[in-house]
């Protein structure tokens, strides 16, 4: 029947100091979606395919479908619920200029994206087209056609670079 | 015009928001992770569901037993075939009866308090089958003393060959005559394989018992209506008691009208008393989900000596699976995109959707209509080929004209065909066919064989699919918009509030659109058809564009009397009702409101005397139909308007792997205007992208009647890498009773992507490829015959 042994795991969720009981087969996937209620991770394949599970573990993006949620003990966790910034309405330029520039279509891939932008952007100011390829390669999107999101993330990096030298 | 009038414009120019990029009206809940999908819905106390399914390609259910699932503590709820009324008709059961007709088609679902006890509990569920024969290739289906199986359904329209759902047939002119005076005949196959949607959410429902007996749907679907209704017959329950609701869709492009598992969850759901949640895995989302239909067409051209074709023939078969689904009627896409683009004297055409045991054939993004463009435009460049003609001059040679008809009889009006090439040539010129070809060493600079070519093609809008909107002006000048529209991507909550903020001259921030806060409802508006067929923008433009003109009308009777002015000769914009003979004469909107004290008298809130400013719209264009015999049009056109479109790819091809490389692609559509031009680019970019996944990777395979590479890793959908760069062309060419002459956006550029770069791989390397995907393997394959010969 059902292995039912619980696991206690604490981390750190968008800042916040989070004490959970987890099952050994829960991934951090589940345990982000149904018993921490951040919405904002998606799910779109099961094993590490799509990548719209993304989320930052320690400032690099993994997929939660594949992290087991004990393995995350002591890590730091970021979601897109947790990214706030100086921008219009508390958004962070990576947010500012997915809205504006169409970066985004039905939305599903979006946090995903921004998350992996942000890893990028945090270890890599002035990406190339090619680096910001490179970073975005492990989230698919089925809409854009992918242009609007390099630009978007090009822009948001101009954004960033130009509050930092002020 | 007098010159009080003139001034009047000026004081009163239209403040409008059509053709602004305005970004879009839900993009800050999107970048904020806060747009919902029906994947986040949580309801308290809910159930989740699973389904276990058959797993052979056609089998006899003999027995099902759940006695020891049923045991399990935490299992609320099972159904089997038995809960359904008995569909008597050509729709994919909720759940196989005494026959399952295609692998992984569900048999048993169950909802428990937990994923995991569901999945236990379909371990525990015993099913025996006993195998039957099957057939998975719609050629041998059709085939009389050919076919192992013939898949029967109640209540079929039958026709003469064995597992033909639907043909239909178009006769003008005598094409066989006219083959045999032609100087020049050219015939060739064409095939397409099965491709998927590949939406990024998955297949979801939940299903919440509602007080009265009825049900409340939360769904992946395209319209709330349409699961409404479909729910209805499915359930045998009065279509009124079930209310759909549709939120943020994570993709749609013509998936997710999957109705019968909805009312699997729904039926769980009023079983078990409790919430049920249905979660579809990627694998059951491409194995037991519709698919894009596979095809075989064949195309047989009869060309006079100056190009000019005279007669051609096609016969179109489209593989439908198992069940009718949608697929039966849309079949008739096949005519449409036949003789959308082309004048051709001669012209006849059968197409055939045909029952195989694959799971049913579903509608994707330009359906039916993208392997006919396929097939048309492969053969065009053909014969261009072998004429040695320039590939654009030989198609604007045969192309339709404005204002003349096509082969079912409908004026082509309102068409670009011309425009668009023209648009694309001067944008990106062609090699000039036949230059290429293959090097004759492989040193790494010229391993890579770079070509470019050519399609053209034109998406049509069939009438039907109404669409109700209603809109009510506040006494702040806000306006609230009551519409069932769903939001795939595609941007129309931005495009309906654009059309609503011209309409009344005020900013978008002033228009409530209520879908956007309470996602789209059943029960909160008039009928709506939903998103399909490039109809959404158009259909329910126009009825927003009404009801909004409606409730102008209550505000100017009501202000009539106030300011004396008859209220013909009163409009409303800018948050003001103004005679248009006098612009002095006018009142606030908020002078048209009266007030009172609320909650003991410490709140003052407004109201209107009488009937409230709210205004009903209704549109749809009415559809004709084809005479069976001749297809010609009965009883007006099939399609009110067409939308042109033509593109160039420009391909790298590697002579000693085969692989494919897009390098660009400029591509022009009629978007009659462009309401926000971005967003047209950003469904040509989109369509383009995922018509190249199509043309260069993307097929489900079949084994043994199964599905053998359903996942991420075996089908492959263009990652960042893969894709192209597209440019862009909107090419503006109003039509007259589209919402500020806007046409649509969404599905024509899925067409001529394909066939372009196919041609573009003729040019590099002289090869000829007929089937799609156009795999490594094929190409090594063409490049092979080519040597030999």
């Amino acid at each position: 029947m059902l292995n039912e042994t619980r696991i206690k795991v604490r981390f750190i969720l968008n800042g916040e100091s989070r004490n959970i009981e987890c099952m050994a087969a829960d991934t951090l996937f589940d345990t982000l979606r149904d018993s921490l209620g951040t919405m904002s991770v998606k799910q779109g394949c099961d094993f590490g395919g799509c990548g719209v599970c993304s989320v930052l573990l320690d400032g690099r993006p993994v997929y939660s479908c594949l992290m087991p949620t004990w393995k995350v003990e002591g890590s730091k966790i970021e979601t897109l619920e947790g990214l706030k910034g100086k921008e219009l309405m508390n958004l962070d330029a990576i947010q500012q200029a997915f809205a504006t520039n169409f970066a985004q279509q039905c939305g599903y891939c979006t946090p995903a994206m921004i998350l992996n932008a942000k890893a990028l952007l945090e270890r890599n100011p002035n990406p190339s087209v090619d680096q910001i390829k490179d970073a975005l390669s492990g989230v698919l999107c089925r809409c854009t056609g992918y242009m609007p999101i390099v630009e978007a993330v090009m822009q948001a990096a101009m954004m960033r670079r130009k509050k930092t030298q002020v | 015009m007098s010159s009080t009038s003139q001034e009047q414009n000026l004081l009163f120019k239209e403040k409008t928001l059509v053709g602004v990029p305005l970004q879009k009206v839900d993009s800050i809940l999107k970048v904020t992770g806060k747009a919902l999908y029906t994947k986040d819905v949580r309801l308290p106390d809910m159930l989740h569901a699973k389904i276990k399914r058959c797993p052979y390609p056609h089998a006899r259910i003999l027995s099902i037993d759940t006695s020891k699932a049923e045991q399990i503590p935490g299992v609320r709820a099972i159904v089997t075939g038995k809960d359904f009324p008995v569909q008597q008709n050509e729709d994919t059961p909720a759940v196989a009866f005494s026959e399952a007709l295609y692998a992984n088609q569900a048999v048993v679902a169950v909802a428990a308090d937990q994923r995991r006890t569901s999945e236990l509990a379909l371990e525990m569920i015993f099913v025996e089958y006993e195998p039957l024969p099957w057939v998975t290739d719609p050629e041998i289906a059709m085939t009389p003393g050919k076919t192992p199986t013939k898949i029967v359904h109640p209540s079929e329209t039958w026709y003469e060959d064995p597992n033909v759902g639907r043909h239909i047939k178009i006769r003008k002119g005598d094409a066989s005559a006219s083959f045999k005076e032609c100087d020049r005949v050219i015939e060739e196959k064409y095939t397409t394989g099965m491709v998927s949607h590949f939406q990024l959410e998955p297949v979801t429902f939940v299903a919440q018992p509602d007080p009265d007996g009825g049900v409340s749907v939360w769904a992946t679907s395209s319209g709330p209506h349409k699961t409404q209704y479909e729910l209805s017959r499915y359930l045998g329950m009065d279509a009124d008691k079930i209310r759909a609701k549709v939120p943020f869709l994570g993709g749609w492009f013509g998936s997710k009208e999957e109705c019968h598992v909805a009312a699997i969850c729904a039926k769980l759901a009023l079983k078990a008393d409790r919430p049920v949640k249905l979660e579809l895995s990627r694998e059951e989302t491409l194995t037991a989900t519709g698919q894009r239909h596979p095809s075989v067409i064949t195309v047989k051209d009869g060309i006079n000596k100056g190009g000019k074709i005279v007669a051609r023939q096609i016969r179109a078969i489209f593989n439908g699976g198992a069940y009718s689904s949608l697929g039966n009627n849309v079949v008739i896409n096949a005519v449409l995109g036949a003789v959308s683009v082309y004048d051709i004297p001669n012209f006849h055409m059968d197409c055939y959707r045909v029952y195989t045991n694959e799971q049913p054939g579903t509608p994707m993004r330009g359906p039916i209509g993208f392997q006919i463009a396929w097939a048309i435009e492969c053969q065009m460049e053909r014969i261009a080929n072998e004429l040695g003609m320039d590939p654009v001059e030989f198609r604007l040679k045969n192309v339709l004209k404005e204002g003349s008809e096509n082969a079912i009889g409908e004026l082509m009006e309102s068409i670009s065909h011309d425009k668009v090439l023209e648009q694309v040539t001067s944008a990106m010129k062609l090699n000039g066919q036949g230059k290429s070809s293959i090097p004759q060493d492989s040193t790494q600079e010229n391993k890579w064989v770079r070509g470019r070519g050519v399609a053209l093609s034109a998406k049509w809008a069939p009438g039907g699919s109404p669409h109700q909107a209603m809109v009510r002006v506040k006494e702040s000048g806000k306006v609230e918009v009551w519409v069932d529209v769903v939001e795939n991507g595609q941007g129309i909550y931005t495009g309906i509030t654009q059309i609503v903020a011209s309409e009344f001259g005020i900013p978008s921030t002033d228009i409530l659109l209520m879908p956007l806060v309470f996602g789209s409802d059943s029960s909160m508006s008039g009928l709506s058809g939903g998103a399909s067929a490039s109809r959404q923008l158009v259909n329910l433009g126009n009825a927003v564009l009404e009801a909004s003109s409606n409730a102008k009308k209550l505000m100017a009777e009501r202000a009539s009397k106030k300011l004396g002015v008859p209220s013909h000769d009163l409009d409303v914009r800018e948050g003001r009702v103004f005679s248009k003979t006098d612009f002095r004469r006018s009142l606030k909107i908020s002078e048209l409101f009266l007030r009172a004290p609320i909650v003991g008298y410490r709140t003052v809130a407004s109201f209107t005397e009488g009937v409230e400013f709210v205004g009903y719209g209704t549109f749809y264009f009415r559809q004709g139909k084809l005479d069976p015999e001749t297809g010609m049009t009965i009883g007006g056109r099939i399609s009110p308007f067409y939308m042109s479109t033509a593109q160039i790819a420009e391909v790298s091809v590697n002579v000693e792997t085969g692989q494919v490389r897009v390098e660009k692609i400029v591509a022009a559509a009629d978007v009659g205007v462009a309401i926000n031009p971005d967003l047209a680019k950003g469904q040509i970019v989109g369509s383009v992208c995922m018509a190249m996944g199509a043309a260069t990777s993307e097929e489900l395979v079949f084994k043994d009647g199964k599905i053998i590479n359903a996942n991420l890793a075996d089908y492959e959908i263009p990652s960042i890498f893969d894709v192209p760069l597209v440019i862009p062309i909107l090419v503006e060419n109003p039509l007259q009773n589209g919402p500020f002459g806007a046409k649509s956006a969404g599905e024509p550029s899925m067409f001529p992507t394909a066939p372009a770069i196919r041609n573009a791989i003729h040019d590099a390397l002289g090869i000829w490829v007929n089937d799609l995907p156009i795999t490594s393997e094929r190409v090594l394959e063409a490049l092979q015959k080519l040597r030999e010969n």
